[in-house]
């Protein structure tokens, strides 16, 4: 019977819950667990709530039971020898009963547990080390013979008897030099003064620890070569004989006396110093503080070789973070200098020595004042580089430089894309000739410039057979109204006639003909420049519109720039300044130098700012796109042009920064 | 000190070098000797160095151990084996002090032989054979011995140390070392300057790595028996003079008000019987080592005779602040103020010593910043920064109130430059004991037993041994 049924008698609600199921829960919880000593019937009326607590049936916990990992152990007094010891000494300790291996009697050990008097009297022979001899350790005595003591160790202010007095001293002692110099207490043997009485008139010398320690030294080391000859010492070894024959007695008196000195200062003294300490520590702060300056100072004026990766400079989106870490580099940079915090980062320096590329400087000249004279003396200011490492390096000059980026495929592409179609497909046809592909597989900037050449070799040979098939139609023509007149055949008809396509024949004919062709080569050569003047002008017209912008900006911002710069120079001299009264001097010439011709700089500089940075950029992306190092080569000492360089950069820098935030 | 290990986990070899073979280490001083089992914390034996001389029917008897020398017998005398310089000088009664300090309480009492326990003295006959059984069980026979020795004992003193250990008692192994050494020792130092205020003598030693410098090495008299005296010569002339009555003589005592004389019953002894006056000089000091541990206190900052930043003097303001009041045994009761600094404060500043005709006043040279500058001008100067930043002050008459810092404040008044620290323990067992401790570390580290000088080397060598061998 359940409390459900009973609820059923009565009539009460039943909870909501469907009959069976409590009765099967009650079931399962009865056959789970069924407390104890309780009838089922009794659980049953019980119902199904927990069964109230009629009987404890917790077991008493007791404390655990110590875990023991070993067994105990049986502790005998045993008796030990002691091999750091010669007498044979027989002490007693407590030890565990299987660990006296220490000492092995001829009975056995249980039998030493009843230790009789017969048994003490057998003398136990250490047979194992005793675990603490091992600590025994002494110093070696330098070791020498009579004959090798008067050989080579003698010393007139030291008696031999004197000299083992000391080495026993130091030995005894183990070379602890302070104990050695308060126990040292020589007496001359007793023999000796009787036997001669004039011995006895000279007291014994008072001895200092330096002259211990010279003496000891001096033996030490002399002895340790008799033993082992100097060419066959190890290194430590050499080492140490080193230092013992480099002693010096009068130095180390010396220091004891200012180490004395030094102890008995009085505390006005100490006071003073330690002012005087806080004062150096400050000036010494300072100077470094100077010198951080000056260092700055130098890694913006020079250029040291860039170290930076340019694997993520490839892609052009790389170009534009490069650019944009620049810039923020310059302006934190900026922003220092003016806050006077004069910490300088890798990065900065390297922002600053990126400044100084020698493409710049090409750049700057070729667009703005095209003054090819300046940028020749200005390149000569920078270290030379041998062609070898320009080519290395991928160095190239240009006198005028388009702005933006090219490529060298565009240009490879545009070069074999003549103005007319006509012509593109002559040119095609004279390379298919030749058996050069119209798409260079591996365009270096030296087969660029050979497929240049070519191109331009194709173009002139092609001209050049234009016009002789024009002059030969023209002279046809003539002729064809001529004869009717008069019939003239005429040598230089003739020759002229030749067709250029043909000339290898001609070249075979004869040298004047050869020559001439190379004429032609040389005069086609002239064309060619002036070709590429023309397409430069082209692209100069384009750019000109860029540089009237350019100017328009440089006018608006490059003065603003410009007085900051003067503001930053000023402030750094400043610093320079309190730099120690001898570098101060040349300093300051040097500054002053400088500012002048920065000043002169900034007036005339303006054009040339702006289009420093594509132009650098480009000769970067070109030389990236050839695979070859990106290393602009470092520029000589820091030099006046230096420190424009870096000064035109920094306004060139936020030129660029603004135009950028325009776009 | 040697931790006591747990006896389920086998000893770190790595940071316990202890290796203990039941050694017994004894230090004598002149108001107590020491003695123990090396690798324990506090030695198990401490005795005063006093002893008590009745007269018996076989001529002066000896009595060793603190109830026989604090007992009025008739006609006690007591006598110490040790000078007031802190050497001995009566060797017999010292060898008989110091064996009765072992086998009072450490080394078994082997049940007595019938022969000699005086049961059957009778026949002369078995004389002879009791000699011999004698010399057969001797107190050391099993324990090598370990002993502290003053660092300015004499190299006759020394062999006569080993002399006993050896032939008296029969130890298998000695070591002699010296209880400034000792003391460093157990300050965990091996390399200290170690100043010792004792009973009677305040000893500077030098020690550097574990072996004490000579030449630096020195004694003066100006300890706690001198601050007694000095406390002896104030009590007698402050007006009223204050009675120093021991309680040997009180029979009972009735409470009075500060500073009025004392209502007590005194108690006599039959003419003739009276104890010793040396008996009542030693129960005098026991008054006076109470005195000293609750009212007698080292004056700082500054020094007494000087003046303080309020431009009076500090004897002024120690007459009128910090004063203390002391019950003598006769019920005399009163409060102390400048007395309580002035008996020490000699040990510092010789101006302010007290003397009589039977009190000489110290030298300047013998006060305690003195002795040390001393001290330290005898030693190597590149040792001795490190010194004066291991200062180590041990010794019961250091434990006087404010002594530590008075000490620090002169020191480092002497030497502005270098830094000071003075290491002293905290408990005053360890302070009082501080040598006997040294040597129960040094006799259970397991490097130290090969230094023992063994019987076979000792009888090889002879006495002589000792001064090649304790160094
Ligand atoms: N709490 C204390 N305050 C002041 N002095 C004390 C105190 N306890 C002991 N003394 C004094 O210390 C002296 C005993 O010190 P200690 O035990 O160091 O001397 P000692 O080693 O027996 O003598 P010594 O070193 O001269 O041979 C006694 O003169 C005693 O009066
Ligand atoms: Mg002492």
């Amino acid at each position: 019977m359940t409390t459900a049924d009973v609820r059923d008698m009565l009539g009460l609600p039943t909870d909501g819950q469907p009959k069976i199921r409590p009765a099967k829960k009650a079931k399962q919880e009865a056959k789970g667990r069924r407390p104890g000593g309780l009838e089922r019937e009794i659980q049953s009326l019980h119902g199904d709530r927990p069964a109230p607590p009629l009987s404890i049936n917790e077991l008493p916990k007791y404390k655990e039971k110590p875990k023991r990992t070993q067994r105990y152990r049986h502790w005998d007094i045993t008796p030990f020898g002691n091999n750091a010891r010669k007498d044979g000494l027989v002490l007693r300790h407590w030890n565990w009963r299987d660990d006296v291996n220490t000492t092995v009697f001829p009975t056995t050990p249980a039998d030493s547990n009843a230790a009789s008097e017969e048994q003490d009297d057998r003398v136990p022979k250490p047979t194992s080390d005793y675990k603490y001899a091992k600590y025994n350790v002494r110093v070696d005595r330098p070791v020498y013979s009579d004959e090798q003591y008067d050989g080579q160790l003698k010393n007139e202010d030291w008696s031999k008897d004197e000299t083992d007095y000391l080495l026993d001293l130091a030995y005894d002692f183990d070379l602890r030099w302070v104990v050695i110099a308060d126990r040292y207490d020589y007496r001359p043997p007793q023999t000796m003064q009787q036997g001669d009485p004039t011995v006895i008139a000279t007291p014994p010398k008072h001895r200092t620890m330096e002259d211990m320690k010279a003496r000891y030294y001096q033996v030490a080391a002399i002895a340790m070569a008799l033993v082992n000859p100097l060419t066959s010492m190890s290194e430590s070894e050499f080492a140490i004989h080193e230092k013992m024959t480099k002693f010096d007695p009068a130095l180390e008196t010396k220091r004891k006396q200012f180490a004395e000195g030094m102890l008995s200062r009085s505390r006005d003294e100490i006071q003073e110093e330690e002012i005087l300490l806080s004062e150096l520590k400050r000036i010494v702060k300072n100077e470094e503080k100077f010198m951080q300056d000056r260092q700055e100072l130098y890694a913006r004026l020079e250029t040291a070789p860039s170290t930076t990766t340019t694997t993520v400079n490839r892609s052009s989106e790389g170009l534009t973070q490069l650019l944009k870490t620049l810039c923020e580099a310059e302006k934190n940079k900026r922003k220092r200098v003016f806050g006077g915090d004069g910490s300088s980062t890798p990065a900065n320096g390297l922002s600053g020595q990126n400044a100084g590329g020698p493409g710049d400087r090409g750049q700057r000249h070729s667009l703005g004042g095209a003054d090819k004279r300046s940028s020749l003396s200005g390149s000569q200011a920078q270290r030379q580089l041998s062609m070898r490492d320009q080519l290395k390096y991928g160095v190239t000059h240009h006198d005028r430089l388009s702005a933006g980026v090219q490529f060298r495929h565009e240009k490879i592409l545009k070069l074999s894309q003549a103005k007319s179609n006509a012509q593109s497909t002559k040119i095609n046809a004279a390379l298919t000739e030749l058996g050069i592909p119209a798409r260079i597989y591996m365009p270096t900037a030296k087969t660029t410039n050979e497929y240049e050449r070519l191109i331009q070799s194709i173009n002139i040979l092609l001209d050049v057979r234009k016009i002789s098939e024009k002059v030969d139609t023209e002279i046809k023509v003539i002729q064809a109204q001529r004869e009717p007149k008069e019939f003239q055949g005429g040598d230089q008809g003739m020759e002229l006639s030749s067709d250029p396509l043909t000339r290898g024949e001609g070249v075979e004919d004869g040298s004047p003909g050869s020559q001439n062709a190379e004429d032609a080569e040389a005069d086609g050569d002239g064309d060619g420049d002036g070709d590429g003047d023309g397409d430069g002008d082209g692209d100069e017209d384009g750019d000109g519109n860029g540089d009237a912008d350019a100017d328009a900006e440089a006018d608006v911002e490059g003065d603003v720039e410009g007085d900051v710069e003067e503001d930053v120079e000023e402030d750094v001299e400043d610093d320079v300044d309190a730099v120690p009264a001898n570098e101060e001097d040349s300093e300051e010439d040097f500054d002053e130098d400088d500012e002048k011709d920065m000043v002169s700089n900034d007036d005339g500089g303006d054009e040339a700012k702006e289009p420093d940075n594509p132009s650098h950029v480009e000769e970067q992306h070109n030389e990236s796109a050839e695979e070859s190092a990106d290393i602009i080569p470092p520029s000589g000492a820091r030099s006046n042009s230096g420190r424009k360089r870096s000064a035109s950069l920094m306004s060139a820098t936020s030129n660029k920064s603004s135009k950028k935030q325009k776009k | 000190m040697t931790a006591t290990l747990s006896n389920t986990t086998a000893p770190n070899t790595a940071d316990y070098g202890g290796d203990e073979i039941s050694a017994l280490v004894l230090d004598p001083g002149y108001s107590v000797t020491r003695a123990g089992f090396a690798g324990e914390d506090v030695p198990k034996s401490v005795i005063p160095s006093f002893y008590g001389i009745v007269p018996s029917l076989n001529g002066p008897k000896h009595l060793y151990g603190e109830n026989a020398v604090h007992t009025p017998l008739p006609n006690i005398e007591i006598g110490n084996p040790v000078s007031q310089n802190g050497v001995v000088e009566d060797w017999d009664t010292a060898t008989q002090l110091w064996e009765y300090a072992i086998t009072s309480r450490l080394t078994n009492t082997k049940p007595s032989n019938p022969l000699t326990n005086g049961l059957n003295d009778k026949t002369d006959d078995l004389k002879q054979e009791m000699d011999g059984v004698e010399t057969q069980e001797r107190p050391l026979d099993e324990n090598p011995l370990l002993m502290s020795e003053t660092g300015w004992n004499t190299g006759k003193g020394r062999e006569k140390l080993i002399e006993i250990a050896m032939e008296n008692w029969g130890s298998p192994a000695f070591w002699l070392a010296r209880s400034g050494v000792l003391s460093a020792f157990s300050a965990g130092k091996a390399s200290a300057l170690v100043i010792d205020v004792g009973a009677a003598s305040t000893s500077i030693t030098p020690v550097h790595d574990g072996l004490m410098l000579k030449k630096g090495t020195l004694r003066c008299p100006l300890a706690g028996n001198y601050i007694s005296d000095q406390l002896r010569l104030i009590f007698s002339t402050a007006q009223p003079s204050v009675p120093l009555t021991p309680h040997y003589l009180i029979n009972s005592k009735t409470p009075v008000d500060a500073g009025a004389p004392a209502q007590a019953s005194y108690r006599t002894f039959p003419i003739g019987t009276e104890p010793n006056p040396s008996f009542r000089a030693l129960q005098e000091e026991r008054i006076l080592t109470e005195f000293k541990e609750s009212v007698v206190a080292v004056w700082s900052p500054g020094r007494l005779g000087g003046h303080n930043q309020h431009g009076g003097t500090n004897l002024d303001s120690a007459r009128t602040q910090n004063a203390r009041p002391f019950e003598m045994p006769d019920g005399y009761n009163q409060f102390f103020g400048v007395e309580r600094y002035r008996a020490t404060e000699s040990l510092f500043d010789v101006k302010m010593a007290l003397s009589d005709a039977s009190h000489h006043a110290p030298t300047p040279n013998q006060t305690l910043p003195q002795m040390i500058a001393q001290s330290l001008s005898q030693i190597d100067v590149d040792i001795r920064p490190h010194l004066l930043s291991n200062v180590v002050v041990v010794g019961g008459s250091s434990l006087i109130y404010g002594f530590n810092e008075r000490l620090k404040q002169e020191l480092e008044a002497m030497y502005p430059g270098p830094r000071v620290r003075i290491f002293s323990p905290g408990s005053v067992v360890e302070r009082k004991f501080s040598s006997w401790i040294g040597g129960s570390i040094l006799a259970s580290l397991g490097t130290f037993h090969q230094m023992w000088i063994s019987k076979k080397e000792y009888d090889e060598h002879g006495p002589g041994i000792v001064e090649k061998r304790c160094k």
